[in-house]
Order: C-alpha cells, then structure tokens, then sequence
C-alpha cells in the first residue's frame, strides 16, 4: 500500500473515532465536553482535508 | 408570502439571513466549480461555514452542532456500505475476466449491427453495471468495450455517460434512492413509484439522446423503435421492479434489458444485416469464454437479493436485527426543535444492500474457484483495486453529509426552502429538476446531489403544498442524469478512452442532452402537480 492511500485510509479512520469520541460527548451533559469533542472532530476534519 | 417563521422557531424572513443560510452550499459550489476543488476538501470547508453561520446567525449551541454532525456520519455507513461492497464484486468478475465474455457475447447475439450495438453497450450494458455498481464503473467498461467495436472515441465516451446515468438513482443497489429516503420523511413505497415514474421518463429520453448524438435525425429515425422498445422494457421493468425492491431495479431493469436488447430485438425485420456487414461481422475476433459461467456472479446476485427481500418469512425474521444509536433533543436559539430519537436510521444488519452484496461475493468467489476462473490472488487484487477506487468517494461523501444534516438540523435548509418557495411560487415543478443537476454537476455523484437537495427540495414542496413525491423523484431524476454532466464523470471517460485534455467538449456534448432531459422532465412534473397528483 502506498503513502497516499495509507494516508487516506487513516484520515478516513480517524473520522471515525472523533464520531465515537463526539458521540460520548454529546450525552455527557456538559457543554464544555461537547465543545472538546467537536474540537476533536475538527481535527480529524482538518486531517481528511490535507489527506484528500 | 407572509410566512410568520417565529411560529417555526426560525428568523425572520430577510435577504441577508437568507444568503448567509445558502453561504455553504455556495461555497461548496464556487470552490469545485470555480476553483477546481476536490469534493472532500470542498466539504470539509463547507461543513466549517455551516457550523460557524448556525451558531453565530441561527443560534446554534454545541448540541446541535455535534448532534447534525454525527447524524450526518451516521447517515454515510449505509452508503459507503453499499459503496465498497458493490466496488468488490464488480472488481472481484473483472479480475476473472468476465467483462469481457459477456460484452462479446452480447455483440455477437445483434448481428454486429452497428446502431444496435451502440443501444446495447453504450445504454442497457452500462444501465446493468449501474445496478451493481456505480461510481463511473458502468463508463470505464462500457467506453473501451466501444471503441474496441470501432465507433470513435469522443462518442463512446459520451454515449457510455449519457447511457449509464438514467438508471443511478435505483443502482448501486439503490444507494442513492436510500438517502432520499434518509433525508426525508417520505414513505419508500410511494416515493420508489414515483421516482420509477420520472426515472422511466428519463430512460426513454437517454435512449434518443444517444442516437441523436450518435448520427444526428437520421440515427434517431432509425433507431426509433428500437430505443422504444428498449425504454419499454427498461422502463417497465424498472417501475415494476421498484414495486417489490426498489434497491434492484436498474439492476433489474439492465439484466432484462440484455437479455430483451439481445435476443428478440436482432430479430426485428429493420435490424437484419446487410451481406457486407455480416462479413465483416464473422471476421472480427471473438473471445473464447462460457458466458453461464463469467455472468454467474450476477445470477447469485439476483438469487440473493430476490430470496432476502421477496420471501416475507425469511426478511421478517432477518429485519429484527438493527443497529441504530440514540439523539437527545436539540434546539436553536430561536426554538426550533429536533426532538429526541431512540434509534436514528437504524441499519438492518443482514438485509441492507451491502451485506447482500457482501455474501453473493463471497458465494461467486468460491463458485469462479470451483471452475478455475479465479486467478491465484486474485481475491487480493479485488481487494485493492476496490481500496483504491473507494477510498476517494469515501472521503468526498464524509464531509458533504456532515455538512448537508448540520444545515437540515440547524435550520438553514428549512430558511433556504421558505425564501425560494416565496420567489418561485407555482413553477416551482419547473426549477426543481435543475436543482438536482446543479448538485450532480458539481458533485458527480446523484448520491452526493441528492444528500445536498433532498432536505431542500422536501421543505418547498411541503411549504408551496404540491406533492414532495413529485418533486423529490424530479430531484433524483435529475441528479441521475446530471452523471453524464459532471467534471469528474467526463474526467474519468477521457481517462479510459485516451481522450486527455477533452473534458470540456465530451461536457459540451452531455451537456446540451441534459439541459433539454431536464426541462423536459420539469414540464412532466409541472404538469402532474397541476393535475394535483402525487399525494
């Protein structure tokens, strides 16, 4: 597999766990935890934009 | 109009508000089309403005930001689903070299007529492949598959675009019928009739769009009644189909549309050959191939999906077993409310499309094993080239959605929807289609245009009170047939064809069919909402 497409895979992935991560947020009950994960998911956006 | 939004728990009504709500998928548009920005990108940069306008214009707290987002990813697992499942098998039959025994078999059954050959695979081949497998698949087989006959390049290009698009909303397994279905409250029954209706409509004119390309008037008058025939059997097999499951009804449609294109219409006085082109005909070389065998991962298919979804004990029992996760209640400063869900969209384990696909693969893998077809890794090879292929849709899809249901869960749409059902009123039914072209055109994909617009189109339906039946199968009609007027769709065909460099004269081609197709199917709909249809 090469670079590009690994880096694909993992930017992919990592959307997937800032899901889980914002999800738990979300039923936390505390603003502040949601703003961290949406934080989280921005990241991971962030990623899949440089990896696109 | 004198809409009282506060009642809806929206601001009011103003041009400014409105701009800023349409301001994503502006930007969405202006970044792919004017700077030639990836959908991915595009839709990350979007999915950042429509959080930023639903917080600081529409008062959006943190829950409705993370509740629209993980919505929106949640929405993706079906369709990716189906994505990679249907890029296997077809990858999985073209390793074994099975394309090609089929397409050869195919040309040989119409008596090398040269229009016939055209109709058959540059519309009801790729129409067939779409069934299974969309994502520019159906042209990059269907392209070379004509050229390889001898028609030029540019037109094999254009008719394998123009051919395959009518049947996307119902292919794939119906992965882009499914988010219709996933953005709107609408009911899948009335809603696959209808959309089978337009998408029937918008098959008959994909059938005299390509003989017009292909040789102007004189091809449409002589193949006018094959591209009759042809749209009557796709066409009634794609509504009747979309009765029982609508998920494989251009699969179906395409499988009948061979098996019709191929054995009964040759027959035809009209479509005989000439001494000269029969000689020609039984000159040309041939690829040695069992057909049963190369198309049975097809027929499992079909066996699959019929036995899942046609027998009531058998899918009432594998139904029971969802996965769905749990919302909370949100709401914007303004009061509109996204009352809680226990299940959101829940996904049917064993009965959705991909797990279907998943298992007739595994079944034609072991059967193309059984008889030597399978090359040693080719398993393997499937798998990467599938990975490959997948990869980028998949991170176009992602943000496009994320960014689609935070607007729907914000209300930007439902702001969007009030301010154009103010302007264009009653001829609406007329605008609409050109709605799901723009989405198509900038997206090159009917899903991704149908995740833009669907939530769109539903609310000015609903606010102008015509049916949303009508107008939401306008609005996949068009995100269909807008495949064969897209950036990325033209890029691939030229990439396939040794056309580099052509894009922009293959989208001038498609470009005007699409253009008359989609007027034409807004007249349609206009004119069956003012019968008062579709509710």
């Amino acid at each position: 597999m090469d670079k590009d497409l690994r880096n694909k895979l993992l930017s992919v992935l990592f959307i997937l766990i800032a899901f889980v991560v914002l999800y738990f947020a979300l039923w936390s009950n505390s603003d502040t935890t949601t703003w961290v994960g949406l934080g989280v998911m921005a990241i991971a956006a962030v990623n899949l934009y440089i990896n696109s | 109009m004198g809409i009282d939004l506060s009642a809806v728990g929206l601001p009011d009504l103003g041009i400014l508000t409105w701009i800023l709500a349409l301001l994503p998928i502006v930007v969405i548009l202006a970044l792919m089309l004017g700077f030639g920005m990836s959908g991915a990108k595009a839709g990350v940069i979007s999915w950042v403005i429509a959080a930023l306008i639903a917080a600081f214009v529409f008062q959006a707290d943190a829950n409705v930001l993370a509740s629209g987002t993980l919505k929106g990813i949640w929405s993706t697992f079906f369709v990716l689903f189906i994505i990679w499942s249907s890029m296997f098998l077809y990858n999985l039959v073209n390793v074994t070299g099975s394309f090609e025994v089929i397409a050869d078999t195919f040309t040989e059954l119409t008596n090398g007529n040269k229009l016939l050959q055209l109709l058959i695979l540059g519309w009801v081949f790729p129409t067939f492949i779409q069934g299974v497998c969309g994502f520019g698949v159906p042209v990059a087989v269907a392209a070379p598959l004509l050229i390889g006959l001898g028609f030029d390049r540019k037109l094999s290009v254009v008719t394998a675009l123009l051919g395959h698009a009518w049947g996307v909303t119902f292919g794939s397994l119906g992965s882009s019928f499914s988010v219709l279905l996933q953005q709107s409250p609408v009911e899948e029954g009335p809603m696959a009739f209808w959309a089978a209706i337009f998408i029937a409509f918008g098959g008959f004119l994909t059938g005299f769009a390509i003989l017009h390309n292909y040789d102007g008037m004189k091809a449409v008058k002589e193949g006018a009644v094959a591209s009759i025939f042809l749209s009557i059997v796709m066409g009634g097999t794609l509504i009747l189909t979309a009765f029982a499951s609508p998920y494989v009804a251009t699969f179906v449609a395409g499988a009948v549309g061979l098996i019709a294109g191929s054995f009964i219409l040759p027959k035809f006085p009209q479509y005989r050959l000439t001494e000269e082109d029969q000689a020609d005909f039984d000159a040309a070389d041939r690829v040695e191939g069992n057909f049963g065998l190369a198309f049975s991962a097809y027929i499992i298919l079909i066996i699959v999906v019929f036995a899942v979804y046609l027998i009531p004990p058998l899918n009432d029992f594998l139904s029971q077993f969802q996965i769905g996760i749990a919302f909370p209640e949100t709401s914007i400063g303004y009061g509109l409310v996204n009352e809680s869900i226990a299940s959101y969209s829940p996904l049917e384990i064993f009965t959705t499309p991909g797990t279907l696909i998943v298992i007739s693969s595994i079944l034609a893998a072991i059967f193309y094993k059984m008889n030597g077809l399978l090359p040693e890794g080719g398993i393997k090879t499937a798998f990467q080239r599938t990975l490959s292929q997948s990869i980028g849709s998949t991170q176009t899809i992602i943000p496009m959605t994320m960014m689609a249901v935070l607007m729907t869960e914000a209300g930007l749409t439902l702001y969007i929807a009030y301010g154009i059902a103010g302007v264009a009123g009653g001829f609406f039914p007329i605008v609409s289609p050109f709605i799901g072209l723009l989405g198509g055109f900038v997206t090159s994909s009917g899903t991704s245009s149908n995740i833009l617009f669907t939530a769109l189109q539903f609310e000015v339906a609903n606010i102008l009170d015509i049916s949303p039946y009508i107008i939401l199968a306008m609005q996949t009609t068009a995100s269909s047939l807008s495949n064969s007027f897209s950036p990325g769709n033209a890029a691939l065909g030229t990439g396939v064809s040794g056309l580099d460099g052509e894009e922009g004269a293959i989208l001038k081609d498609t470009g005007k069919y699409n253009i008359v197709m989609n007027l034409l199917v807004g007249i349609l709909g206009y004119i069956l909402v003012s019968m008062g249809l579709g509710f």
